[in-house]
């Protein structure tokens, strides 16, 4: 289906329309989500709310970038809000516990990875990964995450942040640099606990 | 034994350990990275640990949605859609909680205003009435006031 019958049939609620948006972004949408949220379970709910999104506002859908773009924003923006309210959860969780003193409730982290095909050693080097790609500033997040698991060019990811391909270059080097310190003093420090 | 941190070689490995695996590292550099490999136990086991780790991110890549997501996405948009087509006109709630919060906020003001000003005038009429009783006594020049004097101010 072409981009404008794609938009206009999704205008017009036509159900084609959305079957095709469904078929063929979804999978991609959940990709993006659990790249940035680490846990297919939300991932999922987050593709069906971002779905969900295109269809309210594709009435104001600017055509200054392509239709993948902007979905990828809006993928993009969704997974960071899910993340903020999972850190905010998070907090009134544990001072729920600390007030209660709820010993069985333990709180459930959600950036557990998908326990799907891992062992605890794949679930142990994620968990490593996801710490250090957590911990960086969030425009340095958002270009490594889009560059080295999305796969996507620099261009690509320029037009989804909107920003130069110069900055998103700048971007993806601070990144790897900080990722390269973090996991070198962790394995560093791992080393020292080992001995 | 060489620490990571202080030696100028250890400081190269951990500077390129993503262009090394990128093999994006100029022929030179290449060997340099290798040949310091090598001598250093610790970088060795840096490198190794590195790779591992983020051969987690092609793991991640394999990793596949549940085969039903469509189908449910599917049938979760038709419901939506169903429910009075609200999709378009829904109002978002993140501007519906503040302008709930501040319509409640602003009708406690008025009504909180409103008794106060009752309480206010009442509470000066009182005040004007001790004053002119006050303002009688005094131009009269009556200084004793008997049992019977009160009983006529308070009767008019």
């Amino acid at each position: 289906m072409m981009e404008q019958a794609l938009i206009d049939g999704l205008i017009n609620q036509n159900k084609e329309a959305i079957l095709y948006l469904v078929n063929n972004h979804q999978k991609n949408i959940i990709k993006t989500a659990y790249y940035f949220v680490s846990n297919m379970q939300d991932a999922e709910d987050l593709s069906q709310d971002v779905l969900l999104e295109i269809l309210r506002s594709i009435g104001h859908y600017k055509k200054d970038s392509s239709l993948n773009t902007w979905i990828y924003r809006i993928t993009v923006n969704k997974s960071l809000d899910h993340l903020r309210k999972q850190k905010r959860r998070n907090i009134f969780q544990t001072l729920g516990s600390f007030f209660i003193n709820d010993t069985q409730g333990k709180i459930k982290s959600n950036n557990e990875p998908s326990m799907t095909d891992s062992t605890n050693d794949d679930r142990e080097k994620r968990k490593i990964l996801d710490t250090a790609v957590n911990s960086l500033p969030q425009n340095q997040r958002i270009a490594f995450i889009l560059s080295k698991y999305d796969d996507l060019a620099y261009k690509e990811i320029s037009e989804i942040m909107n920003l130069s391909l110069s900055s998103v270059e700048s971007l993806i080097h601070r990144a790897k640099k900080n990722l390269q310190n973090k996991l070198a003093n962790y394995f560093s420090e791992y080393a020292k606990d080992i001995k | 034994m060489q620490k990571t941190s202080n030696n100028p070689d250890c400081v190269f490995i951990r500077d390129n350990l993503f262009s090394y695996q990128e093999k994006k590292l100029s022929g030179e550099k290449n060997q340099k990275f290798e040949d310091h490999l090598k001598t250093c136990k610790r970088c060795r086991e840096l490198v190794l640990n590195f790779h591992s780790v983020s051969a987690s991110i092609v793991a991640r890549r394999a990793d596949e949605p549940n085969p039903f997501i469509q189908t449910r996405t599917i049938q979760k948009i038709e419901s939506e859609l169903e429910r009075g087509n609200r999709l378009y006109f829904a109002f978002p709630k993140r501007i519906l909680q503040p302008l709930m919060l501040t319509t409640i906020i602003l009708t406690a003001v008025v009504i909180g205003l409103a008794i106060g000003k009752q309480v206010d005038s009442e509470f000066s009429m009182n005040l004007s009435r001790q004053n002119d009783i006050q303002f009688m006594k005094s131009d009269l020049y009556i200084t004793d006031f008997t049992d019977e004097d009160n009983a006529f101010f308070d009767n008019h």
